[in-house]
């Protein structure tokens, strides 16, 4: 037994462990925020005499049902599969395109997304509409920008980062254009609240459809790690390891444009998260993907939760998510990249 | 022809206007060490690159082992012949142990996880090669002279028998590349075959077995070092004036005029 292994597997094993305990610490600190405020002891009592080991109390039962399991029980599920989906595309992205600055926007899906998602909001469509619109967009941004690059001739990162600023670009001028033409009483407000993210109002069933497509896209990207690490050595470099290269950069771009116009569609812009989460991340696992790409989820959710409870609860009205996770985020950025620098040990 | 990496008759060319390479054939195989020389954008990289199999030649073929290299796939090559970057730089921090391990990736798969025998086997390849200190330190936070031997560690890890390297002594100390030279002649005897470009005539000279001059998008002259290199090789192929010293033991060093 190499002792470097021993050691090396017993650190990964503990950080993986205080990553999942302060993701359930997390989780039961947001459940218990809230207008109608309850106690650590309410959670676990419900809990408890939900899993029938201690006597039910019917009409109590019922309130914290209620409180819990319908209100914000949703909204957590669906920031911690929100928080993870971007956090994991924004590391898969840095990774693919060897570049610790790229972020799930890179390829114009935020761009996308939002343009889908405004011109949903001008036509006057169901909300269920403004999501299918905003996935639509998101898909068919970086779709673009993958077939500008094409026009370069031979595809590399470098010219799929220009295609998807192409992209991007060219969307963000088509949503000024809708947004100057919305009506500006009761449109464009729609819109501009859109932009900054919400996640209030996300159901139980829209997160437990989708949660599970999100999860495949991530765990898809998860197994992909290795050959991730290849790539992000560099192109001919992962040619030499027998990684087809094409193959897999289109692949991991495919998975990580999925679940992040999905989790687009379903809450707004959440900026930051998929630039800031990994980087926190790699300084915990270290840069190789079959480890950071989980991290990056565990992390991103954890940020994403806390992130989501003060943005209902900071003040009587609720903020929009996407203010909280940029002021978080910058800040936290700054002090993680200060430490990245240094290296990650 | 065991185990045998042949280019013959390659064409080439960039954006299909200026052939880089019109005609180029070079072999190497186990246990040989053969330099390519060749002044700046004669097409040395392209030609390796070719050999490699990343670029499709225009016409002409690659062969391993007798069999065209279209006919193999990613991954079967990258058990056969490993590869060297020129001043390779990392965007990420990973260390050197993981660096070798990625080696392991054309034999055990993408899902197998790595184990315990699998540190152990980087560790010894970084202590044959002296730098298991170096191991737990970042990729990104060693010297170019040792980046290269990770690197090549990594190519060991690969279990190739054959290594093309593109330029490894860029960017390298005076002490660093002999060294390195002294390396590969010691993997050359333990049956490694070394496809190596260079800009320095006197390493190529006292460390292959064979030179290749690339002029003109072919290789002009391809022999013993002896019989190939001369200041009128040199003056040919850089366009400098220099004069040749004959060491005792038939080595040979050029001096500019």
């Amino acid at each position: 037994m190499s002792r470097a292994y021993s050691t090396d597997r017993a650190r990964t094993l503990l950080l993986f462990l205080g990553l999942v305990a302060a993701l359930l610490a997390t989780c039961i600190a947001a459940l218990s925020v809230g207008r109608y405020g309850l106690s650590v002891g309410d959670i676990l009592g419900f809990l408890a005499s939900r899993a029938k080991l201690a006597a039910p109390d019917q009409a109590r039962d019922d309130l914290l049902r209620n409180i819990l399991v319908d209100i914000r029980l949703p909204r957590i599920l669906a920031a911690a599969v929100i928080g993870a989906a971007l956090s994991v595309a924004g590391a898969a992205y840095q990774s693919v395109f060897r570049n610790p600055l790229a972020s799930p926007g890179l390829l114009g899906a935020l761009g996308g997304a939002s343009f889908g998602a405004a011109l949903a909001l001008i036509l006057g469509l169901s909300w269920i509409a403004v999501q299918g619109f905003a996935f639509a967009g998101g898909i068919g941004a970086v779709a673009l920008g993958v077939g500008v690059a094409g026009l370069f001739g031979e595809a590399s990162t470098i010219t799929l980062i220009l295609g998807g600023m192409i992209s991007g670009a060219f969307f963000t001028a088509a949503l000024s254009i809708l947004k100057y033409a919305a009506d500006p009483y009761d449109q464009l407000p729609a819109i501009v609240y859109w932009l900054m993210g919400s996640l209030a109002a996300i159901g139980l069933t829209q997160i437990l459809w989708t949660a599970p497509l999100m999860l495949a896209g991530m765990a898809a990207l998860a197994l992909l790690g290795r050959p991730l690490d290849a790539l992000a050595m560099g192109e001919d470099e992962a040619r030499g390891l027998g990684v087809p290269v094409a193959a897999l950069r289109y692949g991991a771009i495919a998975a990580a444009t999925f679940i992040s116009a999905l989790s687009v569609s379903l809450a707004g812009m959440i900026g930051w998260i998929g630039l800031f989460a990994p980087h926190f991340a790699r300084l915990m696992v270290g840069p190789g993907n079959a480890r950071l790409l989980p991290a990056s989820a565990l992390v991103g959710a954890i940020f994403l939760i806390a992130a989501d409870t003060l943005a209902r609860s900071l003040t009587r009205t609720e903020i929009p998510i996407g203010i909280i996770t940029e002021l978080l985020g910058i800040p936290a950025f700054i002090l993680v990249l200060r430490r990245a620098r240094k290296g990650w040990m | 022809m065991r185990a045998r990496l042949a280019a013959t008759a390659l064409v080439f060319a960039r954006n299909q206007k200026r052939r880089v390479l019109d005609g180029a054939t070079l072999a190497f195989g186990p246990g040989e060490i053969v330099s390519l020389l060749g002044a700046n954008g004669s097409g040395k990289t392209t030609l390796l690159r070719l050999m490699l199999g990343f670029l499709r030649p225009e016409a002409g073929t690659v062969a391993l082992e007798g069999r065209e290299l279209r006919a193999w796939s990613r991954r079967d090559i990258a058990r056969k012949v490993a590869y060297v970057a020129q001043n390779h730089v990392a965007p990420f921090p990973y260390r050197v142990r993981d660096v070798v391990l990625l080696g392991r990736l054309p034999r055990a798969g993408w899902l197998t996880p790595v184990t315990s025998h699998d540190f152990a086997s980087a560790d010894a390849l970084l202590d044959q090669l002296g730098i298991l200190t170096l191991a737990e330190r970042s990729y990104t936070e060693v010297s170019g002279g040792e980046r290269q031997l990770v690197l090549i560690a990594r190519a060991l890890a690969q279990g190739a028998s054959l290594l093309v390297m593109d330029e490894p002594m860029a960017g390298l100390d005076y002490g660093a590349q002999i060294r390195l030279m002294r390396l590969l002649q010691e993997l050359k005897r333990k049956g490694l075959g070394v496809l190596l470009s260079t800009h320095h005539p006197e390493h190529a000279f006292w460390a292959s077995d064979a030179i290749a001059l690339l002029e003109q998008g072919r290789i002009a002259v391809n022999g013993a070092p002896r019989d190939v290199l001369d200041a009128e090789a040199i003056e040919r192929l850089y366009r400098v004036k220099v004069s040749a010293l004959a060491a005792p033991d038939g080595r040979c060093a050029f001096l500019p005029e």
